[in-house]
């Protein structure tokens, strides 16, 4: 890791543990408005933002450091979406605006082209997760009869709002349009895919920090808690459920991090098909041991186990559940050939390593 | 609490000319090898393979060129052990001097042993075993029985170990016994000697295993002579250099590839047109095995720039071996009306003879159970 990587990781590893009462309250409006001024003043929803439009010109290995402690200290706001939809922005060479830009995942859309004007009117349904009252834009990915676009929609045009929060209680948005007039429009090769993995990358490295905290909790909790006349942690049965939990918090960090490489280097859409699978695969192992190894306190509300296994069962659904990535990939590699099997994989691998 | 370290690799560009040269070299070698016996992986024997193979300067090729080696790094090493794997070379000759009993002569070896070993091994015409089990100490190593007594000249042993993996092929055998102190002294007092095998008192056994295969072995030791210079390291210190040595066989991508023959055979059969329970299958099966590699390949990087990685080469075992375990069942649970059996010889063989061989994944090099012991300790909970 370089210096400047490190120095991003170790401040946004001390900014989410000094923010850690307000990330934990649920519902604290007051505490969130805070964490997310902080967030904003560091800078970090500017990470993958070219420095020439005043970003922090960070690579995905940057974003990594922040997606992972999004995810290790379960920050409930949706910083990591608001750093890809700026940076999808950039991708779309459409200028920055102030206030919040959520990403948006769309449905029955239908764009339509004033003939006279020219300009795009948009019908469909917007699935967002954003935070706060602001006034907000959504950044969607369309694929229609011209091709694939980003198209930045307003929050105001909505004809109706439906708030359905994720399992871990964060304010998640489902928007319906009506010949919405569009704020921009740019027609971008693959920009629903681009999308698409951009938000598995985000999924997948939080997963990672998330499996890895709760692997801290798991430890501390049975070094502590006493039964029998010793910790809990001294029985066997417990050792290896441990154990087993640490093997899938390390893959899961070691694919994570392989994707990321991947993607700054180049096209790495088996990369973060393969890696977002392996995430989502560890996410019922690693929860159920964690849980057992809890017992009752970690069913509680008071405890805060919940924060990351309901955020972990979210986001296994979260851009592409399993079944959608193990088709993905297996469609792939099947259309390649036995053949090209090995070779495939190791070209993936070496390229991954640079 | 522990933080894991899995930064992926710079792999140097020197290593694709390299894999090229040996993708060709199997590619002739091995034009006549039916898939169910590249299924064997590092349980398939050849001495000409080896021989050849030695020949080219890919056995031994991190050592230094004094001693037949080629001073090349440990990642190159990599790259051949994981096309020979994935190949499925007859390796079982050269396989255990190559991966380990080499660097061990290498630390702890007298110069005399060296120089008479070492060039041979990377020849590919002397054939290590190494012997750790025996009746009465499995996972429990400290038990062990076997012992040596001082003589002039050397030492005297008398005992036996059993499933000893490569012993009926093989010339010489790195042998843990007990040099000093008694049973109850545990790991204290346990030394390495290396046994010529064709001693007077020798007396291997071959024992068959479950796919009829005979390349494990008893090995009894009757008043064996064994000259001074074949102690590696100092005496009573030989638990310590075990483990460091076993340290060295665990994350290799022998730990993960056992069974690609399987999957190259399933993709291969299932074809563009499978079914969607096959076709998810093999995406979870990919996304399992990159991941063991990108681990894998990460571990053998830190190794090679004198990191530690200690726990994470454990996790990668672990997790290997599991994978690879579960591969026969997982496949044959899916073989389908899509897939019938006349279309699918070879896959059928190759899952025959790896739902048998199976279950020794996750027991050789220590098995789960110890290897989740670790993992627990590394964690600090003992």
């Amino acid at each position: 890791m370089n210096t400047e990587r490190m120095l991003l990781a170790d401040s946004v590893s001390r900014l989410f543990a000094d923010l850690e009462a307000g990330i934990s309250a649920r519902n604290d409006d007051s505490a969130l408005k805070a964490c997310w001024s902080e967030v904003d003043k560091l800078g970090l929803l500017q990470t993958l933002v070219s420095e020439s439009v005043g970003g922090f010109g960070g690579s995905w290995l940057d974003a990594f450091e922040v997606f992972y402690r999004l995810g290790q200290f379960a920050v409930p706001l949706p910083v990591g979406e608001q750093v890809l939809a700026r940076y999808l922005l950039g991708v779309a060479d459409i200028d920055f605006l102030s206030g919040q830009v959520a990403l948006g995942l769309c449905e029955n859309v239908y764009l339509e082209k004033n003939i006279v004007s020219g300009a795009w009117n948009f019908t469909g349904n917007v699935h967002a997760k954003y935070w706060g009252n602001e006034p907000r834009f959504l950044l969607v990915a369309v694929s229609g009869l011209e091709g694939q676009c980003f198209v930045l929609l307003s929050a105001s045009q909505a004809t109706g709002i439906c708030d359905e929060p994720n399992l871990a209680g964060e304010m998640c948005s489902n928007l319906q349009f009506f010949l919405a007039p569009v704020l921009e429009l740019r027609f971008v090769e693959d920009a629903c895919v681009l999308l698409h993995n951009a938000g598995a990358l985000l999924r997948t490295a939080q997963i990672a920090g998330a499996l890895e905290a709760i692997l801290g909790l798991c430890v501390d909790h049975v070094q502590q808690r006493e039964q029998f006349g010793k910790p809990i942690g001294t029985f066997q049965a417990i050792q290896h459920q441990l154990a087993l939990l640490a093997e899938e918090a390390a893959a899961v960090k070691c694919a994570a991090q392989s994707a990321f490489r991947a993607a700054s280097i180049g096209e790495a859409g088996f990369e973060v098909a393969a890696a977002k699978l392996r995430a989502n695969r560890a996410i019922t192992p690693a929860t159920s041991i964690a849980h057992q190894v809890h017992g009752a306190i970690g069913f509680t509300m008071e405890h805060s186990l919940h924060r990351f296994t309901q955020r972990l069962w979210s986001w296994r659904s979260d851009f592409g559940n399993d079944r959608y990535w193990a088709e993905q990939l297996g469609k792939l590699v099947l259309m390649q050939g036995a053949e090209h099997l090995w070779s495939n994989l190791i070209q993936r691998g070496d390229n991954t390593n640079g | 609490m522990y933080e894991f370290k899995f930064d992926p690799v710079e792999m140097h560009p020197c290593t694709a000319q390299l894999r090229t040269e040996v993708r060709e070299f199997l590619r002739v070698e091995l034009a006549q090898m039916l898939p169910q016996d590249r299924a064997k992986t590092w349980f398939g024997f050849s001495a000409d393979f080896s021989r050849k193979f030695g020949a080219r300067g890919w056995i031994g090729m991190t050592w230094p060129k004094k001693y037949g080696g080629q001073e090349r790094s440990a990642l190159e090493r990599y790259v051949i052990v994981e096309e020979l794997l994935a190949a499925g070379a007859p390796v079982a000759a050269h396989w255990m001097a190559d991966r380990q009993t080499g660097e061990l002569l290498l630390r702890y070896g007298s110069d005399n042993a060296k120089n008479r070993f070492l060039p041979a091994i990377a020849r590919g015409e002397l054939y290590f075993c190494v012997g750790l089990s025996e009746p009465v100490a499995g996972s429990d190593l400290a038990a062990i029985r076997t012992s040596a007594v001082r003589v002039s000249g050397g030492w005297q042993v008398n005992g036996s170990k059993i499933w000893t993996s490569g012993a009926p092929h093989s010339h010489m055998m790195s042998t843990l016994l007990r040099t000093s102190g008694s049973i109850s002294s545990r790991h204290a007092g346990l030394s390495q000697l290396i046994i010529d095998l064709s001693s007077p008192g020798v007396t291997v056994r071959p024992i068959t295993d479950q796919t009829g295969d005979r390349h494990f072995a008893e090995v009894f030791f009757t008043d064996v002579f064994v000259p001074d210079d074949m102690l590696l390291g100092n005496e009573g210190e030989g638990w310590q250099q075990v483990n460091a040595e076993l340290s060295l066989e665990r994350s290799g991508p022998e730990r993960y590839l056992s069974c690609y023959r399987l999957i190259e055979e399933f993709v291969r059969a299932a074809g563009p047109q499978a079914s969607l329970p096959v076709v998810t299958l093999v995406g979870e099966i990919i996304s399992e095995m990159w991941t063991l590699r990108q681990m894998s390949t990460s571990v053998t990087g830190q190794l090679s720039s004198g990191g530690t990685p200690a726990l994470e080469a454990i996790i990668v075992k672990d997790l290997g071996s599991t994978f690879e375990q579960s591969l026969p069942p997982r496949i044959q649970a899916v073989l389908g009306a899509e897939m019938p059996p006349s279309q699918t010889v070879p896959l059928h063989a190759v899952l025959n003879y790896l739902l048998n061989a199976s279950p020794s994944f996750s027991l050789r090099g220590g098995t789960r159970e110890i290897l989740r012991g670790m993992i627990a300790r590394g964690l600090e909970l003992r």
